[in-house]
């Protein structure tokens, strides 16, 4: 499989107001990220907040400039890509975001919003258009007199299908979905899911899937990528990852997890401690504070990834070992 | 001047007593708009034992917060209720209802606790966080001021939080999220209430913090013999910490039980709904969630009969959509469904 989206050695660093020593301080907000996802593949990024997956998702579609590395699209470097061609890009790659309240203009009705992107790119005039606003919602699920709605009439839900149709109006080939089901309630979340794995398996889209909710993920996701204060620290299929984590954090994430399936009696007492602070980010392996096998040369040395089982670990105490039997839980022990 | 162990005893006596300490019979809200009054709370039953938990479980809309408000005694002005709420202990019976202001105030921090879901709107944003927690102690004439702050410093570190002196001194904005919520849950705790009400106490956090908080309320109320009302919309926390559910929708109650019995065998059509719609880390990747479809009704839209029919495969024209459903004791719960027990003899 060829990747359509290929980062490397991607960072982005913010500046702050706060200074020590007169220079001002830096979020190490994504350092050092490869990351490559194959057409047709859905990739979903998982983390806590302030893990960096939100901006690594902006980055690759350069709604914000890395601070170093590069980002291939299709084969073309559009790290520094002039803002006219970019736009002309910017048709192929589209986002879902987490609030359906905030993300669509009130004064639009929803049939304008949905033609807007359609427009912006030529693709349509006329009764081209409107035929193509209304196959946009048959796709989505909504009916056709929504056009002439606004967004104020809709529920949660149904504003996460306009949302959706919006982002489909242009034809694109990847989508970022940033915690796109995260504000719904469960009944409506597992609709929204439903809609987007439709929507993959027929249109053939590459997604990045944002989340912190693993079951989510691993329902939806080929692979995933596990980031923690910044930077990818395991990386895998998605559900031998979620099932047979390698690195001691995604093993925690899996154990802290609230599941119906494994509920407290059976549970390991959960992680200690907060993530340090992306300020000031530790010269060695970012998760050894709150590790339950770090060693001194954790708290010194990085650990690069290296491959482990199906996928990628960055991790010193772990070593590369043959893939387990799929059936038995990491955990149960 | 009640030093700790004294109090540890009593608490532990108060454990060992029987009867409920909540007591909620019959609550009913609503709300007038466009001069019609609309329901948003149709005659919701519970009690809640001391040292136990109930979660009260729904999406937007069911009723479980607006229920917390109610005990809570947080109720929007322009709402009217009937019902009683009453809480039970070794003092006597209250009716929480009932109360003025004043009187609400002083049971407060002492037989009533709170923890809300987002800490930085309910915590004093210029107010250092160990004076928060110690102002419990020293408003209810507890013990003196220094004494307060050792005991606040004393349940920071508690809370798992590391160098608590030096963040007992901290302002809320300070502190992470995850701190912020250890901290409320420090407030609310100091005063050994009978009562806590924790509402999506975990919904804004991380869930390896969220893991930290849940042990965290289980240990304390155990301990202590604290009831405890946990509110959230998320079934899998429940299952962590609950020890009876009450599955709420459209305003009502439609299943309660024991937390195992109602995860692991569901009977109200909604109740097996939601627990299918959730992805687990065992589901199949890729295969089509079983999603309810249609959405939750809205207040004052409430179909005729029961009020998950037209979302409820099962329903039964002419059954379903007349009249108002009771809950039935159906194998050790109480279900509001007309088919529950035609569907498990077929």
């Amino acid at each position: 499989m060829s990747s359509l989206i290929e980062v490397s050695g991607l960072s982005k660093r913010f500046t702050t107001d706060q200074r020590r020593d007169g220079r001002r301080l830096e979020v190490h907000a994504v350092s050092d990220v490869d990351l490559d996802i194959a057409r047709g593949e859905v990739v979903a990024l998982v983390g806590e907040s302030g893990s960096g997956k939100t901006t690594l998702g902006r980055l690759m579609l350069r709604l914000i400039e890395p601070s170093s590395g590069a980002i291939r699209f299709d084969g073309v470097d559009i790290t520094s890509l002039p803002a006219a061609e970019m736009r002309r890009l910017r048709r192929r790659m589209q986002i879902v975001f987490q609030d359906p309240f905030s993300s669509l203009n009130p004064h639009l009705r929803i049939g304008e919003a949905i033609a807007e992107p359609i427009q912006i790119h030529g693709l349509a005039t006329g009764p081209a258009l409107a035929a193509r606003v209304d196959a946009l919602l048959d796709r989505v699920g909504l009916p056709r007199t929504a056009r002439e709605r606004f967004p104020h009439e809709f529920s949660g839900g149904q504003r996460q299908r306009i949302a959706i149709a919006r982002a489909l109006a242009p034809e694109p080939d990847f989508i970022v979905a940033d915690e796109a089901v995260a504000a719904l309630d469960v009944s409506i979340q597992a609709q929204i899911l439903n809609l987007l794995a439709d929507l993959r398996t027929d249109l053939n889209l590459t997604m990045l899937f944002i989340s912190h909710d693993l079951g989510v993920v691993q329902h939806i996701a080929d692979r995933v990528a596990v980031m923690y204060l910044g930077r990818i620290v395991e990386i895998g299929d998605g559900a031998r990852v979620m099932r047979d984590p390698v690195h001691p954090y995604t093993q925690a994430l899996v154990v802290a997890a609230p599941s119906l399936d494994a509920r407290r009696r059976n549970r390991p007492s959960p992680l200690p401690g907060d993530p340090p602070s992306p300020l000031d980010p530790p010269p060695g392996c970012s998760f050894a504070s709150r590790c339950p096998i770090a060693e001194e040369a954790c708290k010194r040395d990085r650990p690069v990834l290296k491959p482990v089982a199906d996928g990628l670990a960055a991790c010193f105490k772990t070593r590369s070992t043959p893939h387990k039997d799929p059936k038995e839980p990491a955990h149960a022990a | 001047m009640n030093p700790l162990p004294a109090l540890a005893a009593a608490a532990s006596e108060k454990a060992t007593q029987s009867g409920p300490t909540l007591a909620v019979s019959d609550l009913r809200i609503s709300a007038k708009r466009d001069r019609k009054s609309v329901e948003l709370l149709r005659g919701v039953s519970f009690h809640v034992a001391s040292g136990e938990t109930l979660a009260l479980v729904g999406e937007s809309g069911c009723g479980k917060s607006i229920t917390s408000l109610a005990v809570m005694g947080l109720l929007a002005p322009g709402l009217s209720m009937s019902g009683e709420v009453a809480l039970t202990d070794a003092g006597g019976r209250i009716d929480l209802v009932a109360l003025s202001a004043a009187e609400r105030r002083k049971l407060c921090g002492r037989r009533l606790g709170m923890i809300f879901q987002e800490p930085m709107t309910s915590l004093n944003p210029m107010q250092r966080v160990g004076d928060q927690i110690a102002e419990t102690l020293t408003t209810h004439g507890i013990c003196s001021r220094q004494e307060a702050a050792r005991r606040a410093v004393a349940m920071l570190d508690r809370m798992g939080i590391a160098d608590p002196g030096r963040r007992a001194l901290a302002l809320p904005h300070e502190l992470s999220g995850g701190m912020r919520q250890r901290v409320m849950i420090a407030m609310a705790m100091i005063g050994e209430p009978d009562l806590l009400i924790a509402d999506e106490p975990t919904t804004a956090l991380d869930v390896t913090v969220q893991a930290q908080i849940l042990e965290l309320i289980r240990d304390l109320s155990r301990e202590r013999g604290m009831a405890t009302l946990f509110i959230s919309h998320d079934l899998a926390v429940v299952a962590d910490i609950a020890d009876r559910v009450a599955v709420m929708y459209a305003g009502e109650i439609v299943e309660t039980g024991p937390i195992d019995q109602v995860l692991d065998a569901p009977l109200h059509p909604y109740t097996i709904g939601l627990i299918a719609s959730r992805p687990a880390l065992s589901t199949e990747r890729r295969a089509r969630l079983s999603a309810i479809f249609g959405a939750v009704p809205e207040p004052g839209r409430r179909p005729q009969g029961c009020a998950f029919h037209p979302r409820c495969s099962l329903a039964k024209p002419g059954l379903c959509d007349v009249g108002d459903v009771p809950l039935k004791r159906f194998d050790g719960r109480d279900v509001r469904c007309l088919r529950v027990g035609e569907r498990v003899q077929a």
